[in-house]
């Protein structure tokens, strides 16, 4: 969609906001550009200015501060794939970032960029809800730039939308270091590179020091229904629950009913959905060694 | 707001440049606009095709989704920029192992192979296949990018030696038969081959469509006062502006240039707004006003037949054709059968989705000729019609074809000439007018969805007793080719099988959809997937091995067609045992064999895609490979080439010419498949020189003989012979000159290797260009020939079909390898085992470029291409949305060539583009069954029809 009057560059994030504020906040605020300037051209909806944040330096680092990694919001979906701290600290989002549209785009569009479109088929919310990433965004008030942490769970709230107030932006999102656990994505679509997907869905399990038993499992799912959501029911239900097949397979009883919201595709997204919890769990597991007779 | 012009400064090709430019234009507008390197393509303008990937700071991507000033201070490699010292190792791999096809998605693939290379040495095929993953062809079926990025591999790493990569030169006696490099090839691996799109005049302006955004509905007023005085605005057309008589179409000139009265579907041009710039025009077109009356929607074949509304009104039973092939009894047929099954089958509408949207450009020449450049598939036929819409002499017209980007069957249709030609004609202007991919979705023709109804009585020993189909196809609001898609589509449709008793009976209807037209098979691939799914099923019921039951049913030297044609030589049974043979296929009847098969899962598959497999554990990969279900099925076809049950014709000229090389004159449309380098073929070795010797004519009605259209397979048959019948023309005259010159018989006289010479006698040899120059000086003599080939089909009784529609026809087997995933109902296709009989093969790495390309469409066609309505309006608007397979998603392949003259030309070749992707649907669909037992008769077999029916497997038909 570029029919962009003004396109601006900041390289700080002060001068991002004193653009802001110039603009009253009726810009598209773009880093990638991959999914918004992908649309064709459309008069119905459209600011006149842009800001590209993706010169902004504070936005592309990426910080350990603890048992936290700390993504910057313009982290492009293929340093997932390339980069070794992302990859030691937060390997559940190299498994999704291999299915997220093809290289090409992977080089351009970021994690703030997927956060911010909302999309219930976005393919890097499920894992950032399996992780229970925060987002930090900043914002200016009264001429002071401040900012707030929203967990990944009630930052995406509907299709496109999110709790982003005019002239907020994401600067980072953070994920935990997670030790010990295996992990999965899966993911559907009619084809295998650039594809949207069906249904995706991220997996997170850890196991006690036995390795007979479940110590921790997370499950989030997307493209199912307006906004990706984890699935409490089964990860309570595996909490210190015995691994077995049969008690994986069991898990499919206690998918919820209604899981499924979108209006196409009902009765394919319920199986697939009972499938990829089958096999994300085992995959997950086989990840750390574990496989259940 | 108004707009904030921003300067720019880049490295573009190791040069800096500096522009003022406005915020809104994207990079790859910045490369074609400002800097006019047209080398990077524009083929969706939404990042979903790849033609227009560039190196932006050593980092592939797509320059269309990036606004030009974000690559400020950037530094950007082009095509233009690759191998500007001769080509690169890369574009020469591309170039020796045939890569190339249409050409249009080539700089972005040498870009993209660039990259890989580069970040790289050693990148697997898996490697390899992702990064291509974001490049999409429609021509080649990736088979041959990829082996052209693995040896581009190999010599860069010392692995191969570059050697490999000069052209050995071959005896001129064995051109024909050859792998002789295309053509044209250089112009498409550079990026400097201009398409219309690419091409600009001094003065243009530019013309945008006012779309229909109605399915159906009268048209009550056009209001163009507003638009008309619009900055920029030069004229807008209506149908009032058609000077001549009204109405074009390839079987009934049904549509009207612009929508008179009322319009038929959703997308239907009804104004154009002709302004200085392309956004002016867009702006002004946003204005135009049209006020509409809603009609009901026809938007089925059901809704047609109950005439839920009439589409056109001469035609008031919403039929456009109907034709009956009659043989035999049929109900005596089934009477004396032991077993009858019967099926219903239904294929989606699907796209032919060249990555070259529709261009063209206008404008009149010095002497009043109206000129009509264009990405077009038959010049002959649009130049009469441009006559009669015009009012203007034949020879007032001059259309002239621009290489074209894909066709596929689906620039036959002159859908965008017409408003051109007019505009120039109204402006005295050049006009150039471009699809947009959502224009080109929408306004142009689509591959007829069909039902269709079989009948089959079989005896037990698996003889085919009685075969009856009706056929209905949607043939969409304007005929276009329905009536002959419907025709061949019924002469067809029952398959390679000689049966006793037959009756097809196929209709076309109007309804409000988008028009179907000519796509690659020309009607019978739909029927083709149909009967030979049902001689899968048949062999299931029977407990005979499909193959077997083929041999059986199949047809051999001296049957009869069904349309009660006798044959002479039939390589059918021929093909059906290479292809048995090439695929090591594992001999037993079409019933869920696959959990047990021993022929699946070998060495010659591509193993199923699975992102990440090289940082997944071993233990995760095995689960994910775990729930893979291999099978494997069968398909075959026939295919009858040249113009149906009708005369076809073509001509060319040759001119023996100075320093020993020939000029080729003849009206051949090169669409990609590689006619050109076909002819230079047999051009150089009927007159004993090389192809680079072969100068070869345009396609251009004012400068070469006519060949008439790409299609019906016909080029290498209609055309190859008459340049060959050219040459002989030629050469005859000019050995009768040098003959008389060295006072020898003519008939004892050979040219051959560039020269001229009586064999064995030593003081008669001469170099040619020697020769040349003596013909030409000495004797007074312009050594030039002519040459025509016509192929005498008949038409057939209306009431029976009975007839001869082809004198050659072409066989075909395929074996594919599936692998199902059951937990996502996903189909992998891993391996294509192809024999094709194609007469004689001119050239066989193209031939084999045919059928992998041909097989990929087909695999888009049999498990993911859709394109859907909803009340007669599209759905798939994008290539987001129109999915169409990429390099993860295709197979490996096997071919092997059948070589079966045509006794009845001179050259022997046949043809290969429409019969290729043929088998490929069924097969596919065969094999799906045969790996998790789930009859897919309805296309595609998406993963959501899949995976539904097997969680109930007790029914298995979807």
């Amino acid at each position: 969609m570029l029919q962009y009057k003004k396109y601006d560059m900041p390289q700080t994030i002060e001068e991002l906001f004193r653009l802001l504020e110039r603009n009253d906040g009726a810009v598209d605020i773009v880093s990638g550009g991959t999914d918004c300037f992908a649309r064709e051209k459309d008069s119905s909806r459209h600011p006149d200015a842009a800001i590209d944040v993706s010169r902004i330096e504070a936005f592309s680092r990426i910080e350990r501060k603890g048992d936290v990694l700390v993504i910057g919001a313009n982290t492009r979906i293929q340093q997932f794939l390339n980069d070794q701290e992302l990859i030691e600290c937060v390997p559940m989002l190299r498994h999704a970032a291999i299915y997220f549209a093809d290289q090409q785009i992977r080089e351009s569009a970021t994690i703030g960029g997927n956060l911010a479109n909302a999309s219930p088929t976005g393919d890097m919310i499920p894992p950032l809800l399996a992780l229970d990433a925060v987002v930090h965004t900043l914002r200016q008030e009264a001429g002071k730039i401040g900012g707030r942490d929203i967990p990944v769970s009630d930052f995406i709230q509907g299709v496109g939308k999110t709790p982003l107030a005019r002239g907020e932006v994401i600067a980072s999102v953070s994920c935990p270091v997670l030790e010990g656990y295996g992990c999965a994505f899966k993911k559907v679509g009619l084809r295998r590179s650039l594809c949207i997907s069906t249904v995706n869905s991220a997996f997170l399990v850890k196991v006690d020091s036995s390795g007979r038993y479940f110590e921790e499992v997370r499950i989030a799912f997307g493209g199912i229904a307006p906004t990706p959501a984890r699935l409490k029911a089964v990860e309570e239900k595996l909490k210190g629950a015995r691994i077995s097949k049969a008690q994986i397979q069991e898990m499919a009883d206690y998918i919820p009913n209604d899981i499924v919201r979108s209006r196409s595709r009902q009765e394919y997204r319920k199986t697939v959905v009972r499938n990829f919890l089958t096999a994300g769990l085992l995959e997950s597991l086989a990840e750390i060694g574990i496989l259940p007779e | 707001m108004s707009v904030e012009l921003v300067r720019v400064e880049m490295k573009v090709n190791g040069k800096t440049v500096c522009r003022t430019i406005s915020p809104s234009m994207r990079l790859a507008d910045f490369l074609r606009d400002e800097l006019h390197l047209i080398g990077t393509k524009k083929g969706c303008n939404a990042g979903e095709c790849g033609t227009c990937s560039v190196l932006i700071d050593g980092v592939l991507k797509k320059s269309c989704l990036i606004p030009a000033v974000k690559a400020d201070h950037c530094e950007i490699v082009t095509i233009e920029g690759i191998g500007a010292e001769g080509l690169s190792v890369i574009q020469r791999c591309f170039v020796k192992v045939g890569a190339v096809q249409c050409g249009y998605c080539t700089p972005g693939m040498v870009m993209a192979a660039t990259s890989i290379l580069k970040a790289n040495r050693r990148p697997d095929r898996v490697e390899i296949r992702r990064g291509l993953g974001g490049n999409i062809c429609r021509c080649t079926g990736y088979a041959k990018i990829i082996e052209a990025i693995e040896l581009a591999r190999d010599i860069l790493n010392g692995e191969k030696s570059a050697d490999c990569l000069e052209g050995a030169t071959p005896d001129t006696d064995k051109i024909i038969g050859s792998c002789a490099e295309r053509v044209d090839a250089r112009g498409k691996v550079t990026g400097a081959l201009e398409y219309a799109g690419d091409m600009v005049m001094p003065r243009m302006l530019h013309i945008c469509l006012v779309r229909s955004r109605e399915a159906h509905a009268e048209i009550l007023k056009i209001d163009c006062e507003k638009a008309q005085k619009m900055p920029g605005v030069e004229t807008v057309l209506t149908s009032a502006d058609v000077p001549g008589e009204d109405g074009f179409g390839v079987y009934y000139h049904d549509q009207p240039v612009l929508a008179k009265g009322k319009v038929r579907f959703y997308g239907e041009p009804v104004a154009a707004v002709v302004a200085e710039t392309l956004e002016e025009a867009e702006e002004a077109a946003k204005c135009v006003e049209v006020t509409y009356k809603k009609l009901p929607v026809v938007s089925s074949v059901d809704d047609a037949v109950q005439r839920k509304a009439v589409v056109h009104e001469d035609h008031p039973d919403n039929v456009v054709s109907e034709t009956l092939v009659v043989k035999g009894d049929v109900e005596n047929g089934f009477r004396g059968s032991d077993v009858i099954i019967e099926q219903d089958y239904a294929t989606q509408c699907v796209e032919h989705a060249y990555l070259e949207t529709e261009a063209g450009l206008a404008y009149l020449d010095p002497d009043g000729v109206l000129v009509v450049k264009s990405s077009d598939q038959d010049i002959t036929h649009h130049r009469t019609l441009l006559s009669k819409l015009l009012g203007r002499p034949i020879n007032k017209i001059r259309v002239i074809m621009t290489p074209v980007g894909g066709g596929f069957g689906g620039k036959e249709d002159m859908i965008y000439q017409a408003i051109l030609a007019i505009a120039a004609l109204k402006t005295r202007r050049p006009v150039k007018l471009v699809f947009s991919r959502q224009d080109s979705l929408i306004g142009s023709a689509k591959r007829h969805p069909v039902c269709i109804h079989h009948k089959i009585g079989l005896s037990r020993d698996g003889r085919i007793r009685a075969l009856e189909i009706t056929l209905d196809a949607d043939g969409g609001a304007y005929c276009f080719s329905t009536k002959g898609t419907v025709a061949k589509g019924a002469i067809m449709g029952a398959g390679p099988y000689e049966i006793e008793n037959v009756k097809v009976t196929a209709r076309g209807y109007y309804t409000n959809n988008t028009p179907s037209g000519a796509m690659r098979t020309f009607g019978v691939l739909q029927p083709t997937f149909a009967i030979e799914s049902t001689m899968d099923i048949c062999s299931e019921r029977l407990g005979i091995d499909p193959f077997e039951l083929r041999l059986l049913n199949g047809l051999k030297d001296g049957s009869k067609t069904h349309t009660q044609q006798a044959l002479g030589h039939v390589a059918y049974c021929e093909t059906l045992r290479r292809c048995r043979e090439l695929s090591g296929w594992e001999p037993g009847p079409s019933r869920m064999r696959g959990p047990v098969r021993k022929d699946v899962n070998g060495g010659e598959i591509v193993q199923p895609y699975i992102p990440g497999c090289e940082f997944k554990s071993p233990a995760a990969l095995a689960l994910c490979k775990s729930r893979f279900r291999y099978g494997r099925g069968v398909g075959t076809a026939w295919y009858g080439i040249g113009r149906c049950a009708t005369v076809d014709k073509a001509g060319a000229f040759v001119e023996i010419d100075d320093g020993g090389t020939a000029m080729v004159l003849t009206g051949a449309t090169e669409i990609g498949e590689g006619l050109l380098t076909v002819l230079t073929q047999i051009a150089a070795e009927e007159l004993g020189i090389y192809p680079e010797d072969v100068t070869i004519g345009d396609n251009d009605t004012a400068r070469v003989p006519e060949a008439a259209h790409a299609g019906a397979s016909r080029q290498t048959y209609m055309i190859g012979n008459a340049v060959l019948n050219a040459c002989r023309d030629a050469k005859a005259k000019f050995i009768r000159e040098i003959a008389e010159y060295w006072n020898v018989e003519a008939a004892s006289i050979r040219m051959r290797n560039r020269r001229i010479f009586v064999e064995g006698h030593a003081n008669y040899d001469l170099p040619l260009e020697e020769a040349v120059d003596i013909c030409k000086k000495v004797r007074g003599v312009v050594p030039l020939g002519s040459g025509i080939y016509t192929a005498h089909h008949e038409s057939l009784d209306p009431k029976t079909g009975k007839g001869n529609p082809w004198q050659a026809y072409v066989y075909g087997s395929q074996v594919a390898e599936v692998a199902v995933d059951t937990s996502t109902g996903e189909v992998h296709v891993l391996g294509i085992w192809a024999a094709h009989d194609v007469g004689r093969v001119v050239n066989p790495r193209g031939v084999e470029g045919q059928i992998e390309g041909g097989a990929v469409q087909s695999v888009g066609q049999a498990i993911m291409e859709e394109f859907t309505f909803s009340e007669g309006v599209p759905q798939q608007r994008s290539f987001a949305k129109y999915i169409l397979p990429t390099c993860v998603d295709v197979p490996a392949f096997h071919s092997c060539l059948v070589e079966d003259r045509d006794p009845f030309s001179p050259l022997g070749a046949k043809g290969i583009g429409e019969p290729a992707p043929l088998p490929t649907v069924p097969a596919i669909i065969n094999a799906i069954y045969d790996a998790v037992g789930v009859r897919v008769t309805s296309l595609p077999a998406n993963p959501e029809k899949i995976l539904n029916a097997l969680t109930k497997q007790t029914t298995k038909v979807v």
